[in-house]
């Protein structure tokens, strides 16, 4: 039987829902084996229209209850169901994957920013440690030098010497400074 | 005819299928709707697969 004698032979509401039977079992066929992560979001809305007018026509045609059409609507119902929960599944899994993703670049500038800090820290520490013992050794340097001119000066018979000269007035020089650029004291010190 | 205003006009018919107020054009028309997008959504799961 081609497909114009068939027309033909089937018209109106009989017609209509012969056809339908046939595009709901071809659609059902065809729902076989498809990948869930390859629908895109028109085919998602389209199932769910289709389910709802199947639903419509199921409910509101009398015929589609008096005939076998009850259970091949019944069936693409339940096609359409399907894509659309395949499809609500497959966005789910997307939504996920999306939070998992933001919580692991979360994680990863969490993890950045606190070894940038700690790496600040060290930086600080070292500087300051450096400075501590460039200090360390300038008083060190100014103690040996405060100990070699008061021996120095002390020993009268080292003052003395013609070759001492230099080394008397620099340390004179050097002491006399120091004491300058001492703060002054309190009037109740002095008292 | 878009997407959407299929949608629309499939929304409206199938509320007039189910309260029965549907006229036969129509329900003609409604059955044609479903029709062509049966045949849309065949042709996506069949793209679906072949991707």
């Amino acid at each position: 039987m081609n497909f114009e004698t068939k027309k033909a032979e089937t018209c109106g509401e009989e017609g209509n829902m012969t056809e339908l039977q046939h595009e709901l079992a071809g659609l059902e066929t065809t729902s076989r084996g498809v990948q869930p992560e390859k629908f895109g979001k028109k085919t998602g809305r389209r199932a769910a229209l289709l389910g709802v007018a199947l639903a419509a026509l199921f409910v509101g045609t009398e015929k589609a209850k008096a005939r076998d059409v009850e259970s091949i609507i019944y069936s693409g119902t339940n096609v359409a169901e399907r894509i659309v929960i395949m499809k609500q599944q497959r966005d789910m899994m997307k939504i996920q994957q999306k939070q998992m993703e933001a919580s692991i670049r979360m994680q990863e500038e969490q993890q950045k920013a606190a070894l940038e800090q700690q790496k600040a820290q060290q930086e600080a520490s070292e500087r300051y440690l450096e400075q501590q013992g460039k200090e360390q050794t300038r008083m060190q340097k100014e103690q040996a030098k405060q100990q070699f001119c008061s021996s120095l000066l002390n020993n009268p018979d080292l003052v003395a010497k013609p070759e001492m000269k230099g080394a008397v007035k620099r340390c004179t020089d050097y002491l006399f400074e120091e004491e300058r650029s001492e703060p002054a004291k309190p009037a109740k010190e002095k008292r | 005819m878009t997407d959407e205003e299929r949608e629309d006009r499939v929304m409206e018919l199938s509320e007039k299928i189910y309260k029965k107020s549907a006229s036969a054009d129509e329900e003609d028309e409604f059955f044609g709707l479903l029709k062509s997008l049966i045949s849309d959504l065949r042709q996506d799961l069949d793209k679906s697969k072949m991707k």
